[in-house]
Formats: structure tokens, C-alpha cells, sequence
């Protein structure tokens, strides 16, 4: 067992604009009591400059096939795959990529989880090089955030506080 | 006529940096043996046993190959395939 990734508070925290945390939070209240998931988008100068929501399919999955699927969207997400390609499709055409994934989860904790890390961990993961931030969501409220990002030397995913930064 | 297979941006390098292949129409697997012709290492990061691999979709046009006949929906000339990796997670 791997285990959960928790933050790693001896790390400096990352800064990120309040009013992109803001709409990822408002995303994550919004969905619950299921989890939400979204894009940011930027460039090296921002990396954190759009937030595209998209679709949470893990209740349809869990409907269609609960045997195949037994979480639904209240422990778990599956991005909407036509959502996330037109995203980047879009982030192209503005000169930006996608930096980083988000997602909630609702009455639990803002940690990395074994499933987080087996779907950012495979090799054909979109957005090898970008950052997870997750929302912790709790009695309807966001309680606490963090980023987990690849360290790029171990090749592990380590968390980091969040920090609101400029507008 | 052809159909269009978009290959998704952490498969490239496997497509010879290419992110659009050409195929001839049939059923799904036919089209992806026919990309695997070209690319032996980018079909055996999609196809594995006869089966797509865990955590691996395929779209024709925008309908989701799970919903049809999985490998055996049939691609016609002029339709865009699509290989998407899947994007995941949960507490």
C-alpha cells in the first residue's frame, strides 16, 4: 500500500491567484455533495490565469455499471473526456497549456489519494507535467487546499500548501 | 478516403511526434491494427490482450466507443478517432 500523499508544510506554499482559487471553490460547493473536477490554464509567465470546469461522470459510470464502477461522484470523479480535450484545445489556442487539474473531495481531507495518484501516476496521463490541486470540502464548505506536483527527482508526487497570490 | 486518428500529446513521440494519423475505415480495431502497423508501440499503449487498456477510451467522432460496440464499432470514411486517456481520482 502507498498510501495517501499528505502536504508537506516544511515546503514554501504556492501561490495562486485568490480569484482562480475562488472559482475552483465555488466549483467544489456547487458540485457537492459530489466531487468536482476542472482545468486551469496558463503559461510559464501564469500559470494560473483560467479555470475551466468540467463534467464529473463518475455517477453516470457507477449507474451504468455499478459492478464495473462502485464509486460514484461523491468519492470520486471521472472528467468528462470531451470536456478536458476541448479545454486544452482551446488553452492551445491561446498560446496557454494545461498546468494544472483540479478536483474536490467532499467531507474528507485535501490529501493525494492511492486513486488520485494511480490515475495521475499512468503513463498516458494528459498533463504529465501538471500540478493537482485538490479542495477539501466539509459540512457544504472549502475547509482546506493543497498542490501535489511530481518532484523532479524522485519522481514522486509531493504536497504543498496553498497561498492566495495576486488577482 | 481515410479516416483520422488523433493521437493525444503523451503518446506522440510513439506517433513520431505526429498528432494525427491516416487509416483506412472498418471496424475500430481494424483501424487501430492499421495504426499499429505504423506505430507498433503506440497500439500496445491502447490495445492490450484484444481489449482497450484500463484507463484508455477511444471516440468516433464524439461517441464514446464504450456506449457502441467497443473494438468492434464501426469507423467510417471520413470520421475522426479519437484516443483519450482517462483523468481520475477520488478519496
Amino acid at each position: 500500500m502507498r498510501g495517501r500523499i499528505e502536504v508537506d508544510a516544511q515546503q514554501p506554499p504556492i501561490p495562486v491567484p485568490t480569484a482562480v482559487l475562488n472559482e475552483v471553490f465555488a466549483h467544489a460547493r456547487e458540485a457537492e455533495p459530489e466531487e468536482c473536477c476542472g482545468l486551469i490554464t496558463g503559461a510559464d509567465d501564469a500559470p494560473y490565469r483560467h479555470v475551466v470546469r468540467c463534467r464529473n461522470d463518475m455517477t453516470l459510470w457507477h449507474q451504468r455499471d455499478p459492478a464495473a464502477h462502485p464509486r460514484d461522484g461523491r468519492d470520486g470523479f471521472y472528467m468528462n473526456e470531451l470536456d478536458y480535450l476541448r479545454a486544452e484545445d482551446e488553452a492551445a489556442a491561446r498560446g496557454e497549456r494545461v498546468t494544472c487539474v483540479y478536483h474536490s473531495h467532499v467531507e474528507a481531507g485535501a490529501y493525494f489519494s492511492e486513486m488520485d495518484q494511480d490515475f495521475a501516476g499512468q503513463p498516458l496521463f494528459p498533463f504529465p507535467d501538471a500540478h493537482h490541486l485538490v479542495v477539501s470540502v466539509v459540512g457544504g464548505k472549502v475547509v482546506d487546499q493543497a498542490i501535489f506536483r511530481r518532484d523532479e527527482q524522485s519522481g514522486r508526487f509531493v504536497g504543498r500548501l496553498v497561498a492566495h497570490g495576486r488577482s | 478516403m481515410t479516416v483520422t486518428v488523433r493521437v493525444p500529446a503523451a503518446l506522440r513521440a510513439l506517433a513520431g511526434g505526429r498528432s494525427e494519423l491516416a487509416a483506412p475505415a472498418g471496424r475500430l480495431r481494424d483501424v487501430l491494427d492499421a495504426v499499429g502497423r505504423e506505430s507498433p508501440a503506440l497500439l500496445e499503449r491502447v490495445v492490450d490482450a484484444g481489449a482497450l487498456r484500463r484507463h484508455v477510451n477511444v471516440f468516433v467522432n464524439d461517441e464514446d466507443v464504450r456506449f457502441r460496440e467497443l473494438l468492434d464499432t464501426p469507423v467510417r470514411d471520413g470520421d475522426r478517432v479519437t484516443i483519450v486517456p482517462a483523468i481520475g481520482g477520488g478519496w
